[in-house]
Protein backbone atom coordinates (compact mmCIF):
# COMPACT_ATOMS: atom_id res chain seq x y z
CA UNK A 1 0.00 0.00 0.00
CA UNK A 2 1.21 3.81 -0.29
CA UNK A 3 3.06 4.98 2.42
CA UNK A 4 1.96 7.97 4.71
CA UNK A 5 3.39 11.20 5.20
CA UNK A 6 5.05 10.48 8.20
CA UNK A 7 7.36 8.19 6.76
CA UNK A 8 10.85 8.80 7.86
CA UNK A 9 14.06 7.31 7.95
CA UNK A 10 17.24 7.05 5.22
CA UNK A 11 14.92 6.83 2.47
CA UNK A 12 13.27 9.65 3.14
CA UNK A 13 14.57 12.05 1.03
CA UNK A 14 13.71 9.24 -1.79
CA UNK A 15 10.09 9.08 -0.85
CA UNK A 16 9.58 12.67 -0.43
CA UNK A 17 10.76 12.90 -4.60
CA UNK A 18 8.49 9.96 -5.06
CA UNK A 19 5.73 12.02 -3.59
CA UNK A 20 6.49 15.12 -5.86
CA UNK A 21 6.84 13.16 -8.63
CA UNK A 22 3.69 10.87 -8.40
CA UNK A 23 1.45 12.57 -5.67
CA UNK A 24 1.88 8.92 -3.75
CA UNK A 25 4.60 6.61 -2.52
CA UNK A 26 4.04 3.53 -4.93
CA UNK A 27 3.81 0.17 -3.20
CA UNK A 28 6.34 -1.24 -5.58
CA UNK A 29 9.09 0.15 -3.52
CA UNK A 30 8.05 -1.51 -0.48
CA UNK A 31 9.93 -4.29 -1.65
CA UNK A 32 13.34 -2.14 -1.64
CA UNK A 33 12.58 -0.69 1.58
CA UNK A 34 15.23 -2.86 3.83
CA UNK A 35 17.83 -1.64 0.75
CA UNK A 36 18.15 1.81 0.70
CA UNK A 37 20.53 1.63 -1.95
CA UNK A 38 18.54 -0.13 -4.48
CA UNK A 39 15.38 1.91 -3.72
CA UNK A 40 17.42 5.41 -4.40
CA UNK A 41 18.82 3.61 -7.71
CA UNK A 42 15.08 2.29 -8.71
CA UNK A 43 13.66 5.99 -7.36
CA UNK A 44 15.83 8.06 -9.42
CA UNK A 45 16.25 6.39 -12.64
CA UNK A 46 12.09 5.92 -12.48
CA UNK A 47 11.86 9.69 -12.09
CA UNK A 48 14.93 10.95 -14.17
CA UNK A 49 13.06 8.74 -17.36
CA UNK A 50 9.44 9.91 -16.88
CA UNK A 51 9.61 13.35 -15.05
CA UNK A 52 12.81 15.12 -16.82
CA UNK A 53 12.37 17.65 -19.76
CA UNK A 54 12.87 15.59 -23.37
CA UNK A 55 11.60 15.67 -26.89
CA UNK A 56 8.40 13.59 -25.92
CA UNK A 57 5.83 15.49 -22.99
CA UNK A 58 4.94 13.29 -19.71
CA UNK A 59 2.51 12.09 -20.60
CA UNK A 60 3.56 10.86 -24.06
CA UNK A 61 6.53 8.88 -21.99
CA UNK A 62 3.84 7.91 -19.20
CA UNK A 63 1.28 6.65 -22.17
CA UNK A 64 4.22 4.66 -23.47
CA UNK A 65 4.72 2.87 -20.20
CA UNK A 66 1.56 1.86 -19.80
CA UNK A 67 1.49 0.16 -23.14
CA UNK A 68 4.65 -1.28 -22.39
CA UNK A 69 2.97 -3.13 -18.92
CA UNK A 70 -0.33 -3.87 -20.65
CA UNK A 71 2.14 -5.76 -23.18
CA UNK A 72 3.80 -7.35 -20.27
CA UNK A 73 0.24 -7.94 -19.13
CA UNK A 74 1.44 -6.15 -15.21
CA UNK A 75 -2.07 -4.98 -13.81
CA UNK A 76 0.07 -3.06 -11.60
CA UNK A 77 2.29 -1.55 -14.42
CA UNK A 78 -1.38 -0.80 -15.90
CA UNK A 79 -2.44 0.74 -12.78
CA UNK A 80 0.34 3.09 -12.04
CA UNK A 81 0.63 4.39 -15.33
CA UNK A 82 -3.09 4.71 -16.06
CA UNK A 83 -3.25 6.85 -11.88
CA UNK A 84 -0.24 8.89 -13.05
CA UNK A 85 -1.92 10.09 -16.57
CA UNK A 86 -5.29 10.42 -14.72
CA UNK A 87 -3.65 12.73 -12.85
CA UNK A 88 -1.78 14.75 -15.53
CA UNK A 89 -5.76 15.29 -16.96
CA UNK A 90 -5.80 12.30 -19.55
CA UNK A 91 -9.32 11.44 -19.83
CA UNK A 92 -11.14 7.83 -19.38
CA UNK A 93 -11.77 7.57 -22.86
CA UNK A 94 -8.32 8.39 -23.63
CA UNK A 95 -7.03 6.25 -21.20
CA UNK A 96 -8.86 3.18 -23.28
CA UNK A 97 -7.36 4.40 -26.40
CA UNK A 98 -4.19 3.83 -25.02
CA UNK A 99 -5.02 0.60 -23.46
CA UNK A 100 -6.35 -0.61 -26.86
CA UNK A 101 -4.31 0.82 -29.24
CA UNK A 102 -4.50 -1.83 -31.99
CA UNK A 103 -8.25 -0.94 -32.33
CA UNK A 104 -8.09 2.62 -32.87
CA UNK A 105 -7.32 4.81 -35.10
CA UNK A 106 -4.09 6.09 -34.22
CA UNK A 107 -2.22 7.29 -37.12
CA UNK A 108 0.82 5.43 -38.46
CA UNK A 109 3.12 7.91 -36.83
CA UNK A 110 1.33 7.93 -34.00
CA UNK A 111 1.26 4.36 -33.31
CA UNK A 112 4.83 3.94 -34.50
CA UNK A 113 5.68 4.26 -30.41
CA UNK A 114 3.54 2.36 -29.54
CA UNK A 115 4.46 -0.59 -31.74
CA UNK A 116 8.07 0.23 -30.51
CA UNK A 117 7.08 -0.25 -26.69
CA UNK A 118 5.35 -3.51 -27.81
CA UNK A 119 7.86 -4.81 -29.57
CA UNK A 120 10.62 -3.89 -26.72
CA UNK A 121 8.43 -5.65 -24.29
CA UNK A 122 7.72 -8.66 -26.55
CA UNK A 123 10.94 -9.29 -28.63
CA UNK A 124 13.46 -7.03 -28.31
CA UNK A 125 16.23 -8.79 -29.55
CA UNK A 126 14.63 -9.39 -33.11
CA UNK A 127 12.59 -6.13 -33.52
CA UNK A 128 13.86 -3.68 -30.99
CA UNK A 129 16.19 -1.60 -33.45
CA UNK A 130 13.82 -2.31 -36.57
CA UNK A 131 10.78 -0.45 -35.15
CA UNK A 132 12.78 2.35 -33.87
CA UNK A 133 14.38 3.01 -37.15
CA UNK A 134 10.46 2.74 -38.65
CA UNK A 135 9.64 5.34 -35.77
CA UNK A 136 12.55 7.87 -37.02
CA UNK A 137 11.24 6.99 -40.71
CA UNK A 138 8.23 8.22 -40.40
CA UNK A 139 9.58 11.88 -38.61
CA UNK A 140 9.99 11.79 -34.77
CA UNK A 141 13.20 13.04 -33.95
CA UNK A 142 15.99 10.30 -32.53
CA UNK A 143 15.95 12.13 -29.41
CA UNK A 144 11.82 11.33 -29.59
CA UNK A 145 12.44 7.86 -30.34
CA UNK A 146 15.53 7.38 -27.36
CA UNK A 147 12.63 9.26 -24.96
CA UNK A 148 10.32 6.56 -25.53
CA UNK A 149 12.83 3.43 -25.83
CA UNK A 150 13.79 4.81 -22.18
CA UNK A 151 10.24 4.93 -21.07
CA UNK A 152 9.43 1.36 -22.47
CA UNK A 153 12.72 0.48 -20.31
CA UNK A 154 11.05 2.55 -17.27
CA UNK A 155 8.03 1.03 -17.87
CA UNK A 156 10.14 -2.21 -17.77
CA UNK A 157 11.52 -1.73 -14.42
CA UNK A 158 8.36 -1.07 -12.62
CA UNK A 159 6.75 -4.13 -14.33
CA UNK A 160 9.57 -6.07 -13.15
CA UNK A 161 9.38 -5.37 -9.54
CA UNK A 162 6.03 -5.55 -9.46
CA UNK A 163 6.77 -9.08 -10.01
CA UNK A 164 9.09 -9.91 -8.58
CA UNK A 165 7.72 -8.39 -5.28
CA UNK A 166 4.30 -9.07 -5.71
CA UNK A 167 3.69 -5.47 -5.48
CA UNK A 168 -0.28 -4.67 -4.53
CA UNK A 169 -1.70 -1.75 -6.75
CA UNK A 170 -1.95 1.33 -5.10
CA UNK A 171 -5.64 2.22 -6.90
CA UNK A 172 -8.36 -0.31 -7.66
CA UNK A 173 -6.51 -2.45 -10.39
CA UNK A 174 -6.92 -2.19 -14.08
CA UNK A 175 -7.77 -5.53 -15.89
CA UNK A 176 -5.50 -6.20 -18.65
CA UNK A 177 -5.80 -8.39 -21.27
CA UNK A 178 -2.82 -10.65 -22.29
CA UNK A 179 -1.20 -9.82 -25.61
CA UNK A 180 0.34 -12.47 -27.06
CA UNK A 181 2.90 -12.23 -24.09
CA UNK A 182 3.53 -14.18 -20.89
CA UNK A 183 2.36 -13.05 -17.69
CA UNK A 184 5.46 -11.64 -15.43
CA UNK A 185 4.38 -14.53 -12.95
CA UNK A 186 4.59 -17.34 -15.68
CA UNK A 187 8.10 -16.18 -16.34
CA UNK A 188 10.77 -19.03 -15.64
CA UNK A 189 13.24 -16.86 -14.11
CA UNK A 190 14.82 -13.70 -15.38
CA UNK A 191 14.53 -13.46 -19.03
CA UNK A 192 17.83 -11.67 -19.41
CA UNK A 193 19.67 -14.75 -18.78
CA UNK A 194 18.16 -16.49 -21.33
CA UNK A 195 19.81 -13.89 -23.89
CA UNK A 196 22.40 -12.74 -22.59
CA UNK A 197 24.07 -15.34 -20.09
CA UNK A 198 23.78 -15.92 -16.36
CA UNK A 199 26.47 -13.79 -15.31
CA UNK A 200 27.36 -9.64 -15.83
CA UNK A 201 29.45 -10.70 -18.04
CA UNK A 202 26.73 -10.51 -21.04
CA UNK A 203 26.41 -6.91 -19.64
CA UNK A 204 29.68 -5.94 -20.70
CA UNK A 205 29.15 -3.53 -23.43
CA UNK A 206 26.32 -1.65 -21.15
CA UNK A 207 28.58 1.29 -20.44
CA UNK A 208 29.55 2.01 -24.22
CA UNK A 209 25.61 2.49 -24.37
CA UNK A 210 25.15 4.48 -21.45
CA UNK A 211 26.62 7.19 -23.66
CA UNK A 212 23.77 7.15 -25.65
CA UNK A 213 21.87 8.76 -23.05
CA UNK A 214 24.33 12.02 -23.05
CA UNK A 215 21.75 13.48 -24.51
CA UNK A 216 19.55 13.09 -21.35
CA UNK A 217 22.10 13.36 -18.54
CA UNK A 218 19.70 12.90 -15.98
CA UNK A 219 18.95 9.60 -17.27
CA UNK A 220 22.66 9.18 -17.81
CA UNK A 221 23.86 9.81 -14.59
CA UNK A 222 20.97 7.87 -13.12
CA UNK A 223 21.94 4.79 -15.27
CA UNK A 224 25.10 5.24 -14.91
CA UNK A 225 25.12 5.33 -10.77
CA UNK A 226 22.97 2.40 -11.00
CA UNK A 227 25.08 0.46 -12.97
CA UNK A 228 28.73 1.41 -11.18
CA UNK A 229 26.48 0.49 -8.04
CA UNK A 230 24.88 -2.65 -9.20
CA UNK A 231 27.03 -4.20 -12.05
CA UNK A 232 30.36 -3.30 -11.11
CA UNK A 233 30.25 -3.85 -7.66
CA UNK A 234 29.62 -7.24 -7.76
CA UNK A 235 26.85 -7.84 -6.15
CA UNK A 236 25.06 -11.17 -5.48
CA UNK A 237 22.19 -11.16 -8.36
CA UNK A 238 19.00 -10.26 -5.77
CA UNK A 239 15.83 -8.98 -7.13
CA UNK A 240 16.91 -4.72 -7.65
CA UNK A 241 19.47 -6.71 -9.93
CA UNK A 242 16.83 -8.16 -11.96
CA UNK A 243 14.49 -5.20 -12.84
CA UNK A 244 17.99 -2.97 -13.76
CA UNK A 245 18.56 -5.45 -16.10
CA UNK A 246 15.93 -5.86 -17.70
CA UNK A 247 16.07 -1.35 -17.65
CA UNK A 248 19.17 -1.67 -19.09
CA UNK A 249 18.04 -4.66 -21.61
CA UNK A 250 14.97 -2.64 -23.09
CA UNK A 251 17.24 0.40 -23.62
CA UNK A 252 20.38 -1.93 -25.35
CA UNK A 253 17.77 -3.39 -27.90
CA UNK A 254 15.92 -0.31 -28.36
CA UNK A 255 18.91 2.04 -29.66
CA UNK A 256 20.71 -0.98 -31.12
CA UNK A 257 23.39 -3.49 -29.19
CA UNK A 258 25.93 -1.43 -27.35
CA UNK A 259 29.22 -3.14 -29.10
CA UNK A 260 28.09 -2.17 -32.16
CA UNK A 261 27.17 0.82 -31.17
CA UNK A 262 30.57 2.81 -29.58
CA UNK A 263 33.12 2.35 -32.15
CA UNK A 264 35.41 5.06 -32.56
CA UNK A 265 34.72 8.42 -30.42
CA UNK A 266 31.11 8.60 -30.77
CA UNK A 267 29.05 10.90 -28.58
CA UNK A 268 25.73 11.82 -27.63
CA UNK A 269 22.40 11.13 -29.52
CA UNK A 270 24.07 10.61 -32.75
CA UNK A 271 24.74 7.25 -31.24
CA UNK A 272 21.58 6.30 -31.83
CA UNK A 273 21.87 7.46 -35.95
CA UNK A 274 24.44 5.10 -35.62
CA UNK A 275 23.15 2.57 -33.91
CA UNK A 276 20.01 2.24 -36.22
CA UNK A 277 21.59 2.37 -39.70
CA UNK A 278 24.26 -0.22 -38.52
CA UNK A 279 22.08 -2.78 -37.14
CA UNK A 280 19.61 -3.25 -39.82
CA UNK A 281 19.56 -6.87 -40.75
CA UNK A 282 21.30 -7.59 -43.81
CA UNK A 283 20.21 -9.90 -46.33
CA UNK A 284 21.73 -13.00 -45.14
CA UNK A 285 19.98 -12.99 -42.16
CA UNK A 286 16.54 -12.61 -43.65
CA UNK A 287 13.90 -13.80 -41.71
CA UNK A 288 10.45 -13.57 -43.57
CA UNK A 289 7.21 -13.43 -40.88
CA UNK A 290 5.27 -14.63 -43.55
CA UNK A 291 7.08 -17.77 -44.08
CA UNK A 292 4.42 -20.17 -42.35
CA UNK A 293 1.33 -18.75 -44.50
CA UNK A 294 3.11 -18.30 -48.07
CA UNK A 295 4.34 -22.00 -47.56
CA UNK A 296 0.64 -23.12 -46.81
CA UNK A 297 -0.70 -20.68 -49.79
CA UNK A 298 1.61 -22.52 -52.14
CA UNK A 299 0.01 -25.53 -50.79
CA UNK A 300 -3.05 -24.98 -52.26
CA UNK A 301 -4.30 -23.75 -48.94
CA UNK A 302 -6.55 -20.37 -49.65
CA UNK A 303 -7.44 -19.34 -46.54
CA UNK A 304 -3.68 -18.62 -45.96
CA UNK A 305 -3.72 -16.44 -49.22
CA UNK A 306 -6.68 -15.17 -48.15
CA UNK A 307 -4.72 -13.95 -44.78
CA UNK A 308 -2.27 -12.88 -47.36
CA UNK A 309 -4.23 -10.39 -49.14
CA UNK A 310 -5.35 -8.81 -46.24
CA UNK A 311 -2.36 -8.30 -44.76
CA UNK A 312 -0.27 -7.20 -47.38
CA UNK A 313 -3.85 -5.13 -49.15
CA UNK A 314 -3.30 -1.74 -48.05
CA UNK A 315 0.35 -1.86 -48.89
CA UNK A 316 -0.47 -3.29 -52.04
CA UNK A 317 -3.20 -0.84 -52.87
CA UNK A 318 -0.90 2.39 -51.99
CA UNK A 319 1.75 1.08 -54.60
CA UNK A 320 -0.36 0.87 -57.24
CA UNK A 321 -2.08 4.46 -56.08
CA UNK A 322 1.36 5.32 -56.29
CA UNK A 323 2.24 3.85 -59.71
CA UNK A 324 -1.49 4.92 -61.20
CA UNK A 325 -2.20 8.55 -59.38
CA UNK A 326 -5.43 7.05 -59.27
CA UNK A 327 -7.41 5.24 -56.18
CA UNK A 328 -10.12 4.08 -58.16
CA UNK A 329 -7.77 2.50 -60.75
CA UNK A 330 -5.69 1.04 -58.23
CA UNK A 331 -8.86 -0.56 -56.32
CA UNK A 332 -9.48 -2.06 -59.70
CA UNK A 333 -5.88 -3.23 -60.65
CA UNK A 334 -5.85 -4.98 -56.71
CA UNK A 335 -7.90 -8.12 -57.61
CA UNK A 336 -5.43 -8.44 -60.97
CA UNK A 337 -2.46 -7.89 -58.81
CA UNK A 338 -3.30 -10.61 -56.08
CA UNK A 339 -4.59 -13.50 -58.71
CA UNK A 340 -0.98 -12.53 -60.70
CA UNK A 341 0.69 -13.02 -57.06
CA UNK A 342 -1.59 -16.45 -56.56
CA UNK A 343 -0.25 -17.72 -60.07
CA UNK A 344 3.24 -16.87 -59.59
CA UNK A 345 3.53 -18.10 -55.95
CA UNK A 346 5.35 -21.71 -56.56
CA UNK A 347 8.08 -19.62 -58.32
CA UNK A 348 8.75 -17.93 -55.50
CA UNK A 349 11.76 -18.98 -53.80
CA UNK A 350 11.80 -16.88 -50.32
CA UNK A 351 15.43 -15.50 -51.81
CA UNK A 352 13.89 -12.32 -50.80
CA UNK A 353 10.67 -11.69 -48.59
CA UNK A 354 7.60 -11.94 -49.30
CA UNK A 355 6.54 -8.41 -48.57
CA UNK A 356 9.41 -7.51 -51.30
CA UNK A 357 7.58 -10.03 -53.69
CA UNK A 358 4.75 -9.15 -53.39
CA UNK A 359 5.25 -5.07 -53.89
CA UNK A 360 7.15 -6.12 -57.01
CA UNK A 361 4.28 -7.46 -58.22
CA UNK A 362 2.00 -4.52 -57.81
CA UNK A 363 4.46 -2.27 -59.32
CA UNK A 364 5.11 -4.02 -62.70
CA UNK A 365 0.77 -4.70 -62.48
CA UNK A 366 0.23 -0.89 -62.33
CA UNK A 367 3.58 -0.57 -64.58
CA UNK A 368 1.62 -2.26 -67.23
CA UNK A 369 -1.26 -0.28 -67.41
CA UNK A 370 -0.27 3.02 -66.94
CA UNK A 371 2.03 1.90 -70.91
CA UNK A 372 -1.72 1.77 -71.72
CA UNK A 373 -2.53 5.07 -71.07
CA UNK A 374 -1.65 7.98 -73.40
CA UNK A 375 0.23 9.44 -73.08
CA UNK A 376 2.52 7.47 -71.39
CA UNK A 377 4.04 8.17 -67.97
CA UNK A 378 6.86 6.25 -66.95
CA UNK A 379 8.94 5.09 -64.07
CA UNK A 380 12.31 5.38 -65.76
CA UNK A 381 15.09 7.19 -65.02
CA UNK A 382 15.35 9.74 -67.04
CA UNK A 383 18.07 13.59 -67.75
CA UNK A 384 15.35 15.42 -65.26
CA UNK A 385 16.15 12.85 -62.49
CA UNK A 386 19.86 13.52 -62.55
CA UNK A 387 19.21 17.27 -62.50
CA UNK A 388 19.18 19.14 -59.44
CA UNK A 389 15.88 20.57 -58.13
CA UNK A 390 15.69 24.20 -56.55
CA UNK A 391 13.11 24.94 -53.90
CA UNK A 392 11.48 27.91 -54.38
CA UNK A 393 9.20 28.18 -51.20
CA UNK A 394 11.67 29.22 -48.98
CA UNK A 395 9.35 31.18 -46.02
CA UNK A 396 9.13 29.77 -42.51
CA UNK A 397 6.40 26.70 -41.34
CA UNK A 398 4.08 27.69 -38.70
CA UNK A 399 5.25 25.41 -35.73
CA UNK A 400 2.38 22.97 -35.72
CA UNK A 401 1.22 22.70 -39.13
CA UNK A 402 -1.41 19.69 -38.62
CA UNK A 403 -3.37 21.99 -36.48
CA UNK A 404 -4.85 24.58 -38.82
CA UNK A 405 -7.14 22.32 -40.51
CA UNK A 406 -9.14 19.13 -39.92
CA UNK A 407 -7.80 15.93 -40.32
CA UNK A 408 -10.02 15.19 -43.21
CA UNK A 409 -8.97 18.44 -44.79
CA UNK A 410 -5.26 17.91 -44.29
CA UNK A 411 -5.78 14.23 -45.87
CA UNK A 412 -7.54 15.74 -48.74
CA UNK A 413 -4.78 18.48 -49.39
CA UNK A 414 -1.77 16.03 -49.15
CA UNK A 415 -3.59 13.16 -51.35
CA UNK A 416 -3.73 16.12 -54.03
CA UNK A 417 -0.65 16.97 -53.53
CA UNK A 418 0.63 13.23 -53.54
CA UNK A 419 -1.41 12.62 -56.77
CA UNK A 420 -0.16 15.37 -58.08
CA UNK A 421 3.65 14.11 -58.59
CA UNK A 422 5.02 12.29 -61.25
CA UNK A 423 4.39 8.87 -60.83
CA UNK A 424 8.49 7.60 -60.21
CA UNK A 425 8.41 10.44 -57.59
CA UNK A 426 4.45 9.06 -56.28
CA UNK A 427 5.04 5.83 -55.66
CA UNK A 428 8.47 6.44 -53.79
CA UNK A 429 6.88 8.91 -51.65
CA UNK A 430 4.01 6.55 -50.78
CA UNK A 431 6.05 3.22 -50.20
CA UNK A 432 8.54 4.80 -47.76
CA UNK A 433 7.19 8.02 -46.18
CA UNK A 434 3.46 6.83 -46.19
CA UNK A 435 3.60 2.93 -45.63
CA UNK A 436 7.14 3.64 -43.82
CA UNK A 437 9.12 0.81 -45.86
CA UNK A 438 12.76 0.81 -45.48
CA UNK A 439 14.81 2.03 -48.27
CA UNK A 440 16.48 -1.35 -48.83
CA UNK A 441 13.32 -2.90 -49.24
CA UNK A 442 11.46 0.03 -51.43
CA UNK A 443 14.59 -0.17 -53.69
CA UNK A 444 14.16 -3.92 -53.66
CA UNK A 445 11.01 -3.80 -54.46
CA UNK A 446 11.22 -1.16 -57.01
CA UNK A 447 14.05 -2.97 -58.35
CA UNK A 448 16.32 0.53 -57.90
CA UNK A 449 19.55 0.64 -56.13
CA UNK A 450 19.24 2.16 -52.67
CA UNK A 451 21.19 5.65 -54.41
CA UNK A 452 18.33 6.02 -56.84
CA UNK A 453 15.61 5.40 -54.69
CA UNK A 454 17.26 8.05 -52.75
CA UNK A 455 17.43 10.38 -55.45
CA UNK A 456 13.84 10.09 -55.86
CA UNK A 457 12.67 10.38 -52.50
CA UNK A 458 14.45 13.39 -51.95
CA UNK A 459 13.10 14.83 -55.35
CA UNK A 460 9.46 13.88 -54.29
CA UNK A 461 9.54 15.16 -50.48
CA UNK A 462 10.68 18.48 -52.25
CA UNK A 463 7.96 18.66 -54.62
CA UNK A 464 5.67 18.13 -52.07
CA UNK A 465 6.99 20.78 -49.50
CA UNK A 466 6.50 23.29 -52.58
CA UNK A 467 3.17 22.43 -53.14
CA UNK A 468 1.93 22.03 -49.64
CA UNK A 469 3.57 25.97 -48.54
CA UNK A 470 1.09 27.52 -49.56
CA UNK A 471 -0.81 25.88 -47.22
CA UNK A 472 1.49 25.54 -43.90
CA UNK A 473 3.94 28.64 -44.45
CA UNK A 474 3.69 31.18 -42.37
CA UNK A 475 3.40 34.15 -44.17
CA UNK A 476 1.78 34.22 -48.40
CA UNK A 477 4.54 32.19 -50.42
CA UNK A 478 7.77 33.63 -50.78
CA UNK A 479 9.84 32.83 -53.73
CA UNK A 480 13.61 32.24 -53.79
CA UNK A 481 15.31 35.00 -56.40
CA UNK B 1 32.86 24.40 -47.25
CA UNK B 2 29.21 23.25 -47.94
CA UNK B 3 27.02 24.77 -50.07
CA UNK B 4 23.15 25.14 -50.79
CA UNK B 5 23.75 22.97 -53.56
CA UNK B 6 25.69 20.49 -51.37
CA UNK B 7 23.23 20.61 -48.56
CA UNK B 8 20.44 19.69 -50.89
CA UNK B 9 21.91 16.58 -51.69
CA UNK B 10 22.15 15.19 -48.50
CA UNK B 11 18.68 16.96 -47.09
CA UNK B 12 16.90 13.72 -47.19
CA UNK B 13 19.66 11.42 -45.40
CA UNK B 14 20.24 14.86 -42.91
CA UNK B 15 16.62 14.37 -41.67
CA UNK B 16 16.74 10.94 -41.25
CA UNK B 17 19.81 10.85 -39.53
CA UNK B 18 21.92 9.09 -41.51
CA UNK B 19 25.30 10.69 -42.39
CA UNK B 20 28.46 10.26 -41.10
CA UNK B 21 29.51 12.55 -37.80
CA UNK B 22 31.68 14.37 -39.93
CA UNK B 23 29.57 15.36 -42.31
CA UNK B 24 26.58 16.04 -40.07
CA UNK B 25 29.23 18.60 -38.43
CA UNK B 26 30.18 20.30 -42.04
CA UNK B 27 26.17 20.38 -42.46
CA UNK B 28 25.09 22.02 -39.20
CA UNK B 29 27.50 24.32 -39.66
CA UNK B 30 25.87 25.27 -42.75
CA UNK B 31 22.96 25.24 -41.08
CA UNK B 32 24.30 27.65 -38.43
CA UNK B 33 24.21 30.56 -41.00
CA UNK B 34 22.00 29.54 -43.58
CA UNK B 35 18.22 30.85 -43.12
CA UNK B 36 16.99 29.07 -46.20
CA UNK B 37 19.00 25.36 -45.50
CA UNK B 38 17.13 26.10 -42.00
CA UNK B 39 13.87 26.90 -43.14
CA UNK B 40 14.73 23.54 -45.80
CA UNK B 41 14.89 21.50 -43.21
CA UNK B 42 12.27 22.06 -40.49
CA UNK B 43 9.31 22.10 -43.30
CA UNK B 44 10.56 18.76 -44.73
CA UNK B 45 10.45 17.57 -41.60
CA UNK B 46 7.37 18.93 -41.14
CA UNK B 47 6.23 17.50 -44.60
CA UNK B 48 7.29 14.10 -43.84
CA UNK B 49 5.41 13.85 -40.39
CA UNK B 50 2.30 15.30 -42.15
CA UNK B 51 2.58 12.47 -44.65
CA UNK B 52 2.85 9.73 -42.15
CA UNK B 53 -0.13 11.42 -39.95
CA UNK B 54 -2.32 12.57 -42.37
CA UNK B 55 -3.98 8.40 -43.46
CA UNK B 56 -3.74 8.77 -46.74
CA UNK B 57 -5.11 5.89 -49.37
CA UNK B 58 -6.61 4.19 -46.99
CA UNK B 59 -7.79 0.97 -48.45
CA UNK B 60 -11.70 1.30 -48.31
CA UNK B 61 -13.38 -0.89 -46.10
CA UNK B 62 -14.06 -4.42 -47.23
CA UNK B 63 -11.85 -4.90 -50.22
CA UNK B 64 -9.95 -7.22 -49.27
CA UNK B 65 -12.62 -9.15 -48.00
CA UNK B 66 -14.32 -9.00 -51.55
CA UNK B 67 -11.08 -9.57 -53.46
CA UNK B 68 -10.52 -12.84 -51.47
CA UNK B 69 -13.60 -13.79 -51.72
CA UNK B 70 -13.61 -13.21 -55.83
CA UNK B 71 -10.29 -15.01 -56.13
CA UNK B 72 -10.91 -17.21 -54.24
CA UNK B 73 -13.95 -18.13 -56.21
CA UNK B 74 -12.00 -18.00 -59.17
CA UNK B 75 -9.30 -20.24 -58.69
CA UNK B 76 -11.94 -22.78 -57.62
CA UNK B 77 -13.66 -22.56 -60.89
CA UNK B 78 -10.61 -22.90 -62.40
CA UNK B 79 -9.42 -26.07 -60.74
CA UNK B 80 -12.85 -27.14 -61.48
CA UNK B 81 -11.91 -26.77 -64.77
CA UNK B 82 -8.83 -28.19 -65.12
CA UNK B 83 -10.30 -31.46 -63.43
CA UNK B 84 -12.88 -31.72 -66.19
CA UNK B 85 -11.00 -30.52 -69.13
Amino acid sequence: MSHCEDDVGPSHEAYRRLRDAFGFVPSVFDGLSSNPQALELHINLLIAVLCSDGDLSRVQKETISLVTARARSSVYGVTFHAHNLRTLGVRPNQLDRALAYSLTDLSTRQTALMDLAIALSQDPETDGVPRSSAAVRLGWAPQAVLDAVLSAAAGSLVCTLAAETSAVPDFPPIAVQAVGHAAESDREGDPLHAILGPTTQGLRGIPKLLQAQACRPGVLAAARKAYETVFRAGEPETLHVTSLYEFFRVVAFGVGLPDEIARGSISSGKMLHLAMRDSRPSKQHLEDPDEDLVSRAKGGDLTAFSELIHIYGRRVYRTLVGVLGDPDEALDAMQDTFLKAFQGLKQFQGRSRFSTWMITIATNTGIQRLRERVPTETLDENVQDRQSFRPKQIQGWTDNPEQLYSKQQTRVLVETAVRRLPAKYRVVVLLRDIEGMSTEEAAAALRLSVPALKARLLRGRLMLRESLASHFANEPAGVRP
Amino acid sequence: MISCADFLAELSNYVEGDVAEELRAQLELHLSHCRSCTVLVDSTRKTIRILADADCFELPENVCSLISERIVDRIQKGAHRNAWP
